[in-house]
């Protein structure tokens, strides 16, 4: 499975992403529980705030555009999760 | 609590008279106003009155700067005054962390939170003196800023009650305080939520930027008392560190060439509707698209000559307070706003409703 990170936006406009191909055991023991605890379904109200990151964020088929205030708890943790581990598999 | 006996609509005519035997009752008349603002306020009464309104005054010892012939008249609404809170994130994501310098307060030992309460103050002085406006809501609304946001944050922004800054990562990034432009246009996205409040999304968002950028050039140029010749039109110059190609992240005069870089690529900004950009990415390319109408708003600026926050600067700003810009409004409703605003104070045979004209054809949205 492809899971990806894309953030856009910013003062700066500039724009950055994370990306990581994980096999079937790797899915099951580090990511899926990560996955299955972020609220995929659940498209609350955004505020849009001037010149905040705008994230893009896919596992599988799976897909959500969220500002950057509502990457916090599980989302966060994906986040972070997939800039270490892409960061580690360009490394 | 103070009470005026001369109505509003008596102020505002006293207030216009230009002879100069009456100029102390037309500074009186413009004071007042001021202050009777908060009581029957309406922006068209304040926009009457710009007009009227002087250019900055010379910086202390600095020579006569080339430009339009000043208006005769008081400095710009002398009784406007700021009042600033600076607060300190603590290298956190928490809001609004904790109070590091207040208005009078002396200069704190940050160097980051004495930045900001600078660039706060200049911003202000930029709409107070040219434009009459009294903070984001005109009604002196206290100016919060935060600093040291997050860890490595290579971001600031605005989230609807204050400016929040970040320190860089500085690989890429210095601190986002060491620019008065990054200021002026995070406060001014405070204004635009306080007037046409566009929303954030497609061309109106690129507008919301734009308008941001434009009255951040204007605020660095008021502060530098730099005509529109002399600028460098661009928006967050010193930002890069030494290890990144580009000398800022835009330039309203030439839209794409702010930076090349190896790692961040090329400016993406273009300067004409022919290169309108449509994407998903960044509410709809905000942050791109908005350098169609700062281009525009640079060629009037230049075409017209002398200080850019006089007669272009007030074209935009009355388009931006008046009735024609909304949440909605794209780019060429913008444009027609601009020209409405243009006739309004100088004619339809002016020779700013000419330049605006031809600023906006050549940016490819009127013909």
């Amino acid at each position: 499975m492809r899971i990806s990170v894309r953030r856009t936006g910013g003062f700066a406009g500039l724009s950055t992403g994370w990306a990581v191909e994980v096999g079937a055991d790797e899915l099951e023991r580090d990511w899926q529980d990560a996955i299955e605890a972020c609220p995929w379904e659940e498209t609350a109200d955004r505020q849009d705030q001037p010149d905040r990151y705008l994230y893009d964020i896919r596992a599988g088929e799976r897909r959500v555009t969220l500002t950057e205030q509502q990457v916090t708890g599980p989302w966060l943790s994906l986040v972070d999760m997939t800039r270490r581990a892409a960061a580690q598999q360009s490394g | 609590m103070h009470c005026y006996i001369v109505p509003p609509y008596l102020l505002r005519r006293i207030a216009r008279l230009a002879p100069e035997s009456l100029q102390p009752a037309a500074e009186a008349a413009r004071r007042a106003l001021v202050r009777t603002a908060g009581l029957s306020r309406t922006r068209r009464a304040k926009v009457q009155l710009l007009s009227a309104a002087a250019p900055a005054p010379a910086l202390p010892g600095a020579a006569q700067l080339p430009g339009p012939q000043a208006v005769p008249g008081p400095a710009g609404w002398p009784e406007l005054a700021p009042e600033r809170l600076i607060s300190d994130a603590r290298h956190t994501g928490r809001l609004p962390g904790q109070r590091v310098r207040g208005e009078g307060d002396p200069a704190a030992a940050d160097p980051a939170a004495n930045e900001a309460y600078d660039g706060l103050g200049s911003t202000f002085e930029l709409f107070a003196r040219a434009y009459g406006r009294n903070s984001l809501d005109d009604a002196g609304e206290v100016l919060r800023a935060t600093v040291h946001y997050g860890q490595d944050y290579d971001n600031a922004f605005w989230n609807g009650t204050r400016m929040v800054f970040g320190d860089g990562d500085g690989q890429i990034f210095r601190r986002f305080t060491g620019s008065l432009s990054v200021i002026g246009h995070e406060l001014t996205h405070g204004v635009t939520q306080y007037t046409a409040n566009l929303a954030y999304r497609g061309q109106p968002g690129a507008l919301n930027e734009s308008v941001s950028d434009v009255f951040a050039a204007l605020v660095e140029q008021y502060a530098r008392r730099q005509t529109a010749a002399e600028a460098s039109w661009l928006i967050g110059a010193g930002l890069f560190t030494d290890r990144v190609n580009g000398v800022a992240l835009r330039s309203l005069k030439e839209p794409g060439t702010a930076y090349d870089d190896e790692v961040l690529g090329k400016d993406p900004q273009p300067g004409t509707m022919a290169g309108y950009v449509r994407t998903a990415d960044d509410y709809g390319g905000v942050h791109v698209n908005s350098g169609i109408p700062n281009r525009a708003f640079a060629l009037l600026a230049l075409r017209l000559g002398g200080y850019a926050w006089e007669r272009a600067g007030l074209i935009w700003y009355d388009a931006l307070i008046g009735p024609e810009v909304g949440a909605q409004t794209d780019f060429a409703g913008f444009a027609r706003a601009t020209e409405s605003a243009a006739v309004k104070r100088y004619g339809r045979e002016s020779e700013e409703h000419a330049a605006l004209a031809a600023a906006w054809a050549q940016v490819g949205i009127m013909d």
